[in-house]
């Protein structure tokens, strides 16, 4: 850093995250979300209705526990899916990127474009109805500090991964070449 | 150099001796795979090999083919180099090659178990700044050819270290100075301070495993059992002595762990980085380049207190998931061996007269209170079971012990941050230590659980190449205010994390 251009940093004037704009995932995804939701209770509902039915008796009792519980988990998921998805979001910056989730355990984390290694934009199934995607964000901090944001418009997440490739495109040679023959 | 270079040029396979320590190895993930299976079986006495059963037939068929599997493998693997490029070329039905440009090699090291060092060949792994699964191993070369081919992929790499950082490295091997080693008496002494509980934990599991296994294996235990407990009750003299062989055996295995791990432990450093050699049957060199070590750790137990030993642990940026392998760690270093790494790492860290501040209490009242309602559930079910009231009080008193732990962590963790480093101190009975750079972060995050929402509270998460750490229970608006100031400082920072 050059010595003579070094200005003193007013800590009352560090840009705050707190004050950002914020946006919110597109409505689309809570769709995909409860079509996922259902899909997957579908799923179990009928392993485990097979599982009952044909290969382990139960006492009635325990079924009706079991059944309760059952039920109080699919109200839940479903519950945190509309709770949830308004405390999903997003902020970009200039020289980082903000993901804020949850809404019984919250947790808000950065990313600057400098730590980002690469990006990547995929797209599920159910996402392909409704053309949304999520961006993916790898950090070297490994798995505890990846990103994904899901539920953007497939163009608004390709821009996001234009613009983290144009960040980090500090002609980074690649590292590791492994080609299948 | 330029002869090293000729012997490179051509593809080449590895040392025979790879094909021992293939099968070695093949064998050995076999087996600790199944030897269960394998223990069982030769108990009740089912493994019969004149006149195999199906199972065993299969396990046979199955350890013969991952066998001749390796054989073939170690025929088809090739390494060389080509264009300031390793090459490895190999695989039996899917084919692979793999190219690693020779300046974006970091480290390369050796390794040595019982039969390496019995034919004179080293295992060698080649480790590269990348963040997929960048890492190459090779089962066994002969020591010149390790050596030179070392040599030669570094003196490479000085090359490009000079025209990357401006730094003036004239000679290719670097001078490399010794800064620790230990001796076979304080090495001893170590292991005497060893954490004796976690050994001794050891040893109950693993009988309890052995006798489950027996038991599902077929014998009958309850014969003895009895013979045993009517024995044991009969005096208090054998309860005595078993505790005591109990005692000794578990010091035993830790002071055996220190040695076999730690035996003749050198730590050397040059101008670009340290590198550890220790073990005594698996004898390991392993080199961290400073940029990459993103991490520095170290902690005491109470006894080694009293002696002013300490752990050291340098955590390197790890390609695939956070593992210990790749971080190095010594032991028995006082505090100003620690003093010295950390100016060797971090020259630039500013330590002195730097403000440490507490963590929020409800670190430990949340815990009190939710371990305090459980347990108290726990005692009211167990008093209408009519379970002995020795099993209550031990439940009591455990938790007097979770909360008196969790009681002193709160005492000792504190934190501090400034402009170049994040520095944080714990421990419950010992002391740890943690400290990191500014620029070695990746990410910053909040967390909030629902009981330190409704109080304002926080946990900040600090992401590195190494792991994660965080700094629990803290005011939110400081949190908040530490998340920015931290992004702040990654962008302003010009120094790479690697």
């Amino acid at each position: 850093m050059n010595p003579f251009n070094n200005p003193q940093i007013d800590i009352e004037d560090l840009p705050r995250s707190e004050d950002l704009q914020y946006s919110g995932l597109e409505t689309d995804y809570r769709s995909v979300q409860i079509i996922s939701n259902c899909i997957f209770w579908l799923f179990f509902g009928v392993a485990f209705g097979i599982g009952f039915l044909f290969a382990i008796p139960v006492p009635k009792l325990l079924f009706y526990i079991i059944a309760a519980i059952g039920v109080a988990l699919i109200i839940f998921s479903f519950i945190s899916i509309f709770v949830g998805f308004r405390k999903k979001q997003y902020a970009i910056r200039d020289k980082d990127i903000h993901y804020k989730r949850g809404w019984i355990w919250t947790s808000h984390t950065v990313i600057p474009f400098k730590r980002i290694q690469h990006s990547e934009v995929v797209q599920g199934p159910v996402d392909r109805m409704f053309d949304l995607a999520k961006i993916r964000i790898f950090t070297a901090g490994g798995s505890n500090s990846d990103l994904t944001i899901p539920g953007l418009r497939v163009g608004n997440a390709n821009q996001i991964k234009d613009l983290i490739t144009s960040r980090i495109a500090t002609t980074r040679k690649p590292v590791l070449t492994n080609e299948e023959e | 150099m330029k002869k090293s270079e000729m012997e490179f040029k051509s593809p080449s396979r590895q040392s025979r001796v790879a094909l021992i320590l293939i099968i070695y190895s093949r064998l050995k993930g076999f087996v600790s795979r199944l030897w269960p299976i394998i223990l069982i079986g030769f108990f009740t006495g089912n493994f019969n090999f004149s006149n195999p059963d199906g199972l065993t037939l299969t396990i046979m068929i199955l350890a013969v083919a991952s066998g001749i599997a390796g054989i073939i493998a170690y025929f088809r693997y090739y390494y060389w180099i080509e264009n300031d490029q390793f090459v490895i070329r190999k695989g039996v039905l899917s084919k692979s090659l793999t190219q690693i440009p020779m300046d974006r090699i970091q480290t390369v090291d050796f390794e040595q178990n019982l039969i390496h060092q019995i034919f004179n060949v080293v295992g060698l792994k080649i480790q590269t700044a990348g963040t997929q699964q960048a890492e190459i191993k090779m089962e066994a070369l002969e020591v010149p050819i390790a050596n030179a081919l070392r040599e030669y992929i570094l003196s490479k790499k000085v090359d490009t270290i000079v025209t990357e950082d401006g730094t003036e490295i004239q000679s290719a091997v670097l001078p490399q100075e010794e800064i620790y080693r230990i001796s076979f008496g304080r090495l001893i002494k170590i292991g005497l301070t060893e954490n004796h509980l976690r050994s001794g934990f050891f040893i109950v599991f693993a009988l309890w495993w052995f006798l489950d296994n027996l038991r599902e294996a077929g014998l009958n235990l309850e014969d003895y059992e009895q013979e045993v407990s009517t024995a044991i009750g009969a005096s208090l003299v054998i309860i005595g002595i078993l505790s005591i062989v109990f005692l000794f055996l578990s010091i035993f295995i830790s002071v055996a762990r220190v040695v076999l791990q730690h035996f003749d432990l050198r730590l050397l450093r040059s101008d670009q980085g340290f590198k550890l050699i220790s073990g005594l049957f698996n004898r390991k060199e392993v080199a961290a380049p400073y940029n990459k070590i993103q991490v520095l750790q170290w902690s005491q137990n109470l006894i080694q207190k009293f002696l002013g030993y300490h752990t050291i642990v340098m955590k390197q940026a790890s390609s695939v998931e956070v593992s210990n392998k790749k971080s190095i760690q010594v032991p028995g270093v006082y505090a100003q061996d620690i003093q010295a790494i950390e100016d060797y790492l971090f020259p630039e860290r500013e330590e002195k007269d730097i403000e440490y501040y507490a963590i929020n209490k409800h670190f430990f009242i949340r815990p009190a209170l939710y371990g305090g309602i459980l347990t108290i559930l726990l005692c009211v079910g167990l008093w209408f079971n009519k379970s002995a009231i020795l099993f209550i009080a031990a439940v009591i008193l455990f938790f007097l012990f979770f909360c008196y732990r969790k009681y002193l962590t709160l005492k000792k963790a504190t934190y501090a941050i400034n402009h170049q480093a994040v520095f944080l101190k714990g421990g419950a009975f010992g002391s740890s230590q943690w400290m990191t750079m500014l620029h070695k972060i990746q990410a910053v995050s909040i967390r909030q659980s629902p009981y330190q929402r409704r109080r304002k509270l926080a946990d900040l998460d600090i992401h590195t190449a190494s792991g994660t750490t965080s700094i629990p229970y803290i005011p939110l608006d400081r949190a908040a205010y530490l998340h920015d100031y931290l992004c702040y400082q990654i962008e302003v920072k010009e120094k790479h994390w690697m």
